[in-house]
């Protein structure tokens, strides 16, 4: 509290003040945490971000270095530790509660108490549907429907996405651009083959563009693509050969030709749907992820740690549908 | 309240007299704190809800969940959460210096904090929001992400946006209040002897950041 025991004057009766506490002063008893500690607790702030990134890193990294996969918790109490001493420092200091009135942290202690209870209450349901008795367990959705969010049809929506996409890739128009983006890629790993790494950057530059999921699905290729890439090809040429790389802009230039020169009607018999799909996906999950995949085992992990069946399946529901394309 | 003019030239700050129901200024300022410390606790519960719903489907569909977490990039929520800590810093040094009758580097905080909130939203918009709508990564029956090797994707990206979108409200109206006390700080309302809105708007502002510090790493960093 902020109240100073020197002002008590307890000799004079005020009915105003009938406890005495004349602090008639503004602000002045307020502690004022200064720049040093500011300072101090955003360098600890700063640094137990970059802990915790590091920490979801170095997991990933001793995965994939050494092969030993950390238990599912390890992940998560790290990076919550962390983050509740986090913000403990923002609550103490930046927000004052240790140096205010304690009635305001009791009301946030309480509150996280409630959070607390509502946590653990989900938890128990969650994590004891397994031993409800198997005559009671037919009222208890396991798991959900394990099919996820369904269309209006009653197709799972990932699974109708995916097969828009595939309908979209199939479209004359996106097949050509996708046939062309292919052709593009080849003469890329021909250059890099023919020692010329200054064009086969360009061209796979220009492939990774054409194959991004903007390219393909937002702005969805127009027909006379073909033309349109050997025109563009032809200007990287020109470009590399005034800045003086001549070996470079003749590979260009080779492969500007090429592409203008090629028989979409040829390619196009042997063009897959699902072949250029999957091609797709993984360059999506290439890009996407900043690190090297990892195989999932979460599913398992839990199933040891005996958060097990009851969450899997009823009736022979799997927790996800059949994934296709991968 | 009285008006800002005033014939002996006194800021408004200096001339600041407490409500007539509070015994001082003091009292008046802790029992708006507690106060706003109330409707703080109804801001947690209200995520609460959002780490709930979170902590369920995860426990449900960790294969969904790891796959979401691969798909949002770790550097940009890193960034975004530097962003905001310094912003709070920067908050919490307005405080400072309107105690101290510092004005101007009260301002020059309170400007830098704005900045920081625009900043945030606007990463948050163009870096992330705009490029993963655009190709379909999008809530329940929104989806259209031809990739998805799980069922349950579209609910990750679900509580994906309700978590990040409801947040970045939050750095929204926070920011609309730093801007009101900025102009105020500016035009004489607040000073060492009175502060009270700028505390409060800094205990908003930290509650911004204080969610932000549990959804960076249950987002980005747990798969």
């Amino acid at each position: 509290m902020s109240h100073s025991p020197a002002a008590n004057s307890p000799e004079v009766f005020d009915e105003v003040d009938p406890h005495g506490q004349h602090h008639y002063g503004q602000h002045e008893s307020h502690v004022i945490v200064g720049p040093f500690m500011l300072r101090s607790v955003l360098a600890v702030l700063l640094l137990f971000t970059v802990l915790t990134v590091g920490f979801a890193q170095a997991e990933i990294a001793i995965q994939n270095w050494f092969g030993y996969e950390l238990p599912w918790w390890v992940n998560v109490v790290g990076a919550m530790s962390i983050a509740t001493i986090k913000s403990i420092l923002v609550m103490a200091i930046f927000m004052q509660l240790r140096y205010d009135n304690p009635i305001n942290t009791v009301a946030m202690l309480f509150c996280f108490f409630a959070l607390g209870l509502f946590l653990l209450f989900t938890g128990l349901d969650l994590f004891t549907r397994g031993t409800i008795y198997d005559f009671k367990a037919g009222q208890v959705v396991k798991g959900g429907t394990g099919q996820g969010v369904a269309t209006a049809n009653g197709v799972p929506i990932a699974d109708a996405a995916r097969d828009r996409f595939k309908q979209l890739i199939a479209t004359p128009e996106v097949k050509e651009h996708l046939i062309v983006t292919n052709a593009v890629r080849a003469a890329a790993e021909d250059a890099a083959v023919h020692g010329q790494p200054a064009a086969a950057a360009a061209l796979n530059a220009m492939a990774d563009r054409m194959m991004d999921l903007h390219a393909v699905k937002v702005h969805t290729p127009e027909a006379g693509q073909q033309n349109r890439t050997a025109a563009e090809i032809s200007r990287m040429a020109d470009a590399m050969r005034s800045a003086g790389n001549a070996a470079g802009a003749d590979t260009l230039a080779a492969a500007a030709k090429s592409i203008k020169g090629l028989n979409l009607a040829e390619a196009g018999a042997s063009y897959s749907v699902e072949a250029e799909f999957a091609r797709l996906a993984a360059f999506a999950h290439g890009g996407e992820h900043h690190h090297a995949p990892i195989v999932s085992t979460a599913n398992e992990s839990r199933a040891r740690s005996g958060l097990s069946g009851a969450l899997t399946t009823e009736s022979g529901r799997g927790t996800h549908a059949p994934a296709a394309g991968h | 309240m009285s008006t800002l003019s005033s014939s002996s030239g006194k800021s408004f700050w200096q001339r600041y007299v407490h409500a007539s129901h509070f015994r001082s200024a003091a009292e008046e300022f802790d029992a708006v704190k507690l106060g706003f410390w109330l409707f703080l606790t109804t801001e947690v519960l209200l995520f609460g809800g959002i780490f709930c719903a979170y902590f369920i489907f995860r426990t449900l569909y960790p294969d969904a969940w790891r796959e979401g977490s691969h798909l949002l990039d770790w550097r940009l929520g890193g960034l975004n959460t530097a962003v905001l800590l310094i912003s709070s810093y920067t908050m919490a040094m307005s405080i400072y210096c309107v105690q101290k009758g510092y004005f101007t580097r009260a301002k020059w905080n309170l400007f830098i904090t704005l900045l920081c909130g625009a900043a945030f939203i606007f990463i948050k918009i163009a870096y992330e929001y705009i490029p993963k709508w655009s190709v379909g990564k999008r809530p329940g029956a929104l989806f259209d992400y031809p990739f998805a090797e799980h069922a349950q994707l579209p609910l990750w990206w679900s509580v994906y946006y309700c978590g990040t979108s409801i947040h970045a409200a939050h750095v929204l109206i926070g920011m609309v209040l730093i801007a009101r006390v900025l102009y105020r700080t500016h035009k004489g309302y607040y000073g060492p002897t009175h502060y009270t809105m700028v505390e409060v708007t800094g205990l908003y502002w930290h509650l911004v950041d204080l969610i932000w510090i549990f959804l960076f790493p249950l987002l980005y960093l747990i798969h």
